[in-house]
């Protein structure tokens, strides 16, 4: 595989199929991994405080300003 | 006065006495398309005297027709050919062998064409429904994403010349203003080709006062509330969806970069303009149809992130300056607030611009709030489905530092039909002698899904390792996802590690499809 620097530039919707040696080595690791419930729940709520930004409403305040 | 035959007449580009463009004089919509017909290498423009247009015709019954200035019914039309026709001697030429059969000269003409102007007879607001092609790509980047442009077919003389692009026009204030134009623009996307008729500025202008006309008159029309473009929007059948800022106090709200970048990507990657309302110097509205992706770098271990948050151009249809205009996206410094300042693009081949920049002067707009039409079916709204995909990055980038892995994991959203996922998307991702099973797999071994499905592609930098297929069909509670699509082995561990049961993987992600 081409270092990054020689490959064309891509992002996840328009990169050809490709693989990374040091990503494909993970799978081993991977399977002994165990994370407790505890760890779970815990990032599970810093997840939900991280995408705070995606969850806002639409004010009135908003809806009523006249655009032209 | 009946209509008096006249001939076609072709002109140079920027030749000073007879360009019709140079004629409109120092306006910031004529020097716009100026600068961006140059850089197109526009060499010859050919003008009809009289086209009868679709739009206008509607806009003269609505109002013009009952003006005591004499309107004409009938506009002109300006056909754009680059230099590949060589001059207006050569084109000329070009044309007659065309009109006479000849295939060759209809191919050269067909590569030239750059798109068309149509100007209408309204002194204060010529430009009616303009299309032009985007420029060409520029190697060493990433391609800009203009998803939303539709194939556009025109006939001179009776000769058929396609362009790919999105219509703009300018607004009147008689029967349109900057929100109907947004709308109008919206309403001619790629997405909508299927299925809706092109909408005019009048029925669109009709329609938000339909039933949200709140004791205003409908003509001439100086502006529209948002909730009567969302009305307009119903009325056309479709669903409208509003995200308003997500910070600062309720009257001022603003975006962050990545909510900003990350939503309008989603939308745009999915076919869907995003009408952006805000404020510039007054309250105003634009309608952006494509931009510009960046080359991600890698996330910080244990973080995760939207592959489009940080991109750096917007393109933006503007009635006050022109069609797909590059808007740089920059945060106020002290706020984090996204504004969006015109940042020309750089001078191609040709060199300087024959013309002033337009946008020299103009204030950067700040955004407010963002309004997309969407198709009836598609009831889930884009911050849910990113808050859904990142709540899951987040966790598998937890798992990944928990080994020592150096990357977090970014996520990327689109809107998409059923159908199109699986002709096209997955092409771009599976290996060719994966791609027929993988096909029959999801159409065989997952419940079935909706006819738009919500797909969060999840990676690491240079590596898609999964696909989350999304219903879009169902209420924000309940939404869930059918599927996912694993391309990389290093996902099955990864899932586990992540969930408790395979009851609850399948919760989490859907029903498990191979595609490796």
């Amino acid at each position: 595989m081409k270092p990054p620097s020689e490959q064309p530039p891509s992002n996840l919707w328009s990169r050809p199929t490709t693989t990374r040696e040091e990503v494909e080595q993970l799978k081993a690791a991977l399977t002994d991994l165990k994370l407790t419930p505890e760890q779970l729940e815990e990032r599970r709520k810093a997840a939900a405080e991280r995408v705070q930004a995606f969850k806002t409403g639409v004010s009135s305040a908003t809806l009523a300003s006249r655009t032209d | 006065m009946p209509h008096e035959p006249r001939p076609l007449r072709l002109h140079a580009a920027e030749d000073p006495n007879t360009d019709p463009l140079v004629a409109l004089g120092d306006t910031k919509q004529a020097l716009y398309a100026r600068s961006y017909l140059f850089d197109l290498d526009c060499c010859v423009i050919v003008e009809e005297p009289y086209y009868f247009d679709h739009d206008y015709l509607a806009e003269f019954g609505a109002f013009y027709g009952a003006s005591a200035r004499g309107y004409p019914n009938v506009c002109r039309r300006l056909t754009l050919f680059d230099s590949k026709v060589t001059d207006v001697a050569t084109f000329e030429g070009h044309l007659d062998a065309a009109l006479a059969g000849d295939a060759g000269a209809a191919k050269l003409l067909q590569e030239a064409f750059l798109g068309f102007i149509v100007l209408r007879p309204i002194p204060a607001a010529p430009f009616g429904r303009t299309v032009l092609r985007p420029y060409p790509p520029k190697a060493g980047v990433l391609e800009r994403v203009t998803e939303p442009c539709r194939d556009y077919q025109i006939h001179l003389a009776g000769m058929p010349l396609i362009v790919k692009g999105l219509a703009w026009q300018q607004q009147d204030r008689g029967v349109s203003a900057c929100a109907t134009i947004a709308v109008w623009t919206m309403l001619h996307s790629s997405a909508f080709h299927e299925r809706h008729a092109l909408p005019t500025t009048v029925s669109i202008t009709l329609a938000a006062h339909k039933t949200a006309s709140l004791g205003s008159r409908v003509f001439p029309s100086d502006g529209l509330l948002i909730e009567q473009l969302l009305e307009a929007i119903k009325e056309h059948q479709l669903s409208p969806i509003v995200m308003e800022g997500d910070q600062g106090p309720p009257r001022e709200k603003a975006f962050t970069k990545e909510r900003f970048c990350g939503t309008c990507a989603a939308l745009l990657r999915s076919g869907y303009p995003v009408l952006i309302s805000g404020k510039r110097t007054g309250g105003h509205a634009v309608c952006a149809v494509g931009f510009r992706p960046v080359q991600q770098l890698s996330l910080a271990p244990g973080t995760s992130g939207l592959e489009d948050s940080n991109f750096e151009h917007i393109y933006i249809h503007d009635d006050n300056l022109g069609a797909s205009v590059r808007f740089k996206v920059e945060e106020d410094p002290s706020t984090k607030a996204v504004q969006l300042v015109p940042d020309a693009p750089p001078l191609g081949p040709r060199g300087a611009r024959p013309v002033q920049d337009p946008c020299v002067g103009v204030k950067p707009f700040i955004p407010r709030s963002i309004v997309v039409a969407v198709h009836r079916d598609v009831r889930v709204e884009p911050d849910k489905i990113h808050a859904e995909a990142l709540e899951r990055a987040e966790l598998l980038s937890f798992a990944l530092q928990s080994i020592g892995f150096g990357e977090g994991v970014s996520v990327t959203p689109k809107f998409v039909r059923l159908s199109r996922y699986l002709h096209d998307e997955l092409r771009s991702v599976v290996a060719p002698k994966t791609i027929a099973g993988l096909r029959r797999a999801l159409c065989e071994q997952v419940p079935p899904m909706s006819y738009h499905v919500a797909v969060a592609r999840f990676g690491l930098r240079g590596m898609p390792l999964m696909d989350v297929i999304f219903d879009t069909t169902d209420s924000e509670l309940n939404c869930a996802p059918f599927a996912h699509v694993v391309f990389s082995p290093v996902v099955d561990p990864l899932l586990n590690a992540v969930t408790r049961s395979s009851a609850e993987l399948e919760r989490q992600f859907g029903r498990r499809i191979q595609g490796f």
